[in-house]
């Protein structure tokens, strides 16, 4: 029982990174990512096969942050005139390719046979048994640095600027600022994110394989920002945590409701989600939480007036 | 002094712009009229860098400025407002303000995260001189609010206060009075004329003639996308052709 309770927390931890990652960029910048499971997954391999070549996991992960943050960057450069259909088929195709390319390039990345025995962070420093817990510990500090950045970006002059480029890139145009530069900024910040959170997910599986990454990463990130209101980052965060908590914990149902089988729970817990998510977006289409504003503004605005 | 020359600009084979010639002089309030659909909007659109040319020159304190967009533009004195509001509706009425304080090495990533109290030093200091514009305007009570709550006339109140936070030398003013309660149009004439002779230059498009008959200087009067005329306000409307472009009716 803990260690499923270890394993979902971590799974919840990564998946809260994802989608504070899609905040940013979705949610403050208007900008949709839906290649978000691309940049992760690229996150992941360039972690993993930096490992497996004996570079320490913690160097490891800051190069894969690093690289995924600079190609983000570079895709912004590729899609930054695009409005936002356009912009969200491109980042798709963008992620697809880059799965293709893993699956079928075996010299670099041995294919659909995987990465095995990827070494986590401070592996010989922990007993086996806490290994997990160690990682879960790992995890949930990087949710909050993550957290403690995004949040202090949101109430920056940065975040007003990013908010700004997403309500209409032509009146910040006329006021000076370079929209391009705002964009390229903001996909690289969040590529860096989903770094960390691809090099989270090799370390927590120690194995990766293609398989593993498709589309519904970035439609749980996705679901993450509409149920926590966009562009508030505490919304997201408590969203992804209740929505996995209830996801998970629905298979106990199974004890206390008479002729259900666990098969049949499964299908019912699909279409409650489905059902959940149509309900909030008629009731609360806007989502839990608030957008912050710039925080200096507001204090000095109430003690000034 | 920005000036555009023999500018043509083509919308998928309509000509909007057929070689249209304006000079907005220093320290002055210059009036562009004419009926609806003669070119003002695309010319101001042309002057502030956003459409693009199919010939002809736009010349900023003498230098051509033709290959910069409207950030460059903006960042070198010269902003504009817009002839529909575009307020950024989600944000606050003073972070609307704030967002176009000029150079801000602190509105960077690296300022959010590690520098932190030089960027709130530089943020006091802008909030200080957005409350200023607001004050004069009597906006500041409404400084938290969501700038989509305004009035019309607020907005445009609200955009103006936005362009002047730029410290701009020229303002393109695209229907200062559209949309505006008619009392509040007074006021807005007002602000203008005190920022004019504060020493500020602007462009005026505006359907409004007691704003322009008390404001400008000269004024350009355009048809289908061309200068029909141009000169001092009185002297225009009484040209018998500038009647005929307005259908006949009296401006």
């Amino acid at each position: 029982m803990t260690a499923y309770l270890i394993a979902t927390l971590t799974l919840v931890a990564i998946t809260a990174i994802t989608g504070l990652a899609l905040n940013l960029q979705w949610g403050m910048g208007g900008l949709v990512n839906f290649g978000l499971f691309g940049f992760y997954m690229l996150g992941a391999y360039i972690c993993g096969l930096l490992t497996v070549q004996g570079v320490p996991p913690l160097a490891s992960l800051v190069g894969a942050m690093c690289s995924v943050a600079l190609l983000s960057a570079l895709v912004s450069l590729i899609t930054v005139r695009l409005s936002e259909d356009y912009l969200a088929i491109v980042t798709l195709g963008f992620a697809e390719c880059l799965r293709l390319f893993i699956s079928y390039e075996e010299w670099l990345t041995r294919g659909t046979l995987g990465i095995a025995g990827i070494e986590r962070p401070f592996q010989g420093l922990v007993p086996a048994q806490l290994a997990d817990t160690a990682l879960l510990a790992f995890t949930l500090i990087a949710v909050a640095l993550v957290y403690g950045a995004l949040q202090a970006l949101a109430f920056s002059p940065f975040g007003r600027l990013v908010r700004a480029t997403r309500e209409d890139p032509a009146v910040v145009e006329a006021l000076g600022k370079s929209v391009l530069t705002v964009r390229f900024k903001v996909f690289a910040v969040g590529g860096a994110i989903l770094g960390l959170a691809g090099s989270l997910h090799a370390f927590y599986y120690t194995y990766i394989d293609p398989t593993q990454f498709s589309p519904i990463i970035t439609a749980y990130a996705f679901m993450a920002v509409v149920i926590g209101g966009r562009g508030s980052n505490r919304g997201v965060l408590i969203s992804t945590f209740t929505l996995i908590l209830v996801l998970e914990g629905s298979r106990f149902l199974v004890d206390w409701v008479p002729h259900l089988g666990s098969s049949e729970l499964a299908a019912i817990r699909l279409i409650l989600v489905g059902a959940g998510l149509v309900l909030l977006l008629i009731i609360k289409p806007d989502g839990f939480g608030k957008e912050p504003r710039s925080a200096e503004a507001e204090i000095r605005s109430f003690t000034s007036t | 002094m920005l000036e555009a020359r023999n500018v043509r600009v083509v919308f998928g084979g309509f000509q909007a712009l057929d070689g249209a010639s304006v000079r907005l002089p220093a320290g002055v309030v210059t009036g562009i009229i004419g009926p609806n659909g003669a070119g003002k909007s695309t010319l101001f659109g042309v002057l502030a860098g956003a459409v693009e040319t199919a010939s002809g020159e736009v010349l900023l304190e003498g230098r051509s400025v033709a290959r910069h967009g409207p950030a460059w533009r903006a960042r070198h004195g010269l902003t504009r407002t817009f002839q529909l509001s575009r307020e950024l509706a989600a944000l606050s009425v003073l972070e609307n303000v704030l967002l176009a304080r000029p150079k801000a090495p602190s509105e960077g990533v690296f300022s959010a995260l590690f520098s932190r109290s030089a960027m709130r030093a530089a943020e006091e200091v802008a909030i200080e001189k957005a409350r200023s514009l607001l004050a004069r305007v009597d906006l500041w009570r409404l400084a938290n609010a969501p700038a989509g709550v305004l009035s019309g006339g607020q907005k445009k109140l609200l955009e103006l206060c936005r362009a002047l936070m730029l410290d701009p030398r020229i303002v393109l003013l695209d229907e200062p009075s559209a949309g505006v309660n008619p009392t509040r149009i007074g006021e807005i004439t007002e602000f203008i004329r005190t920022l004019q002779q504060e020493g500020m230059s602007f462009g005026m498009v505006e359907h409004n003639m007691d704003m322009i008959r008390s404001l400008c200087d000269r004024v350009y009067v355009l048809a289908e996308g061309r200068v029909l005329t141009e000169g001092r306000f009185d002297d225009v409307v009484n040209n018998p052709q500038v009647a005929s472009a307005y259908l006949g009716s009296q401006p």
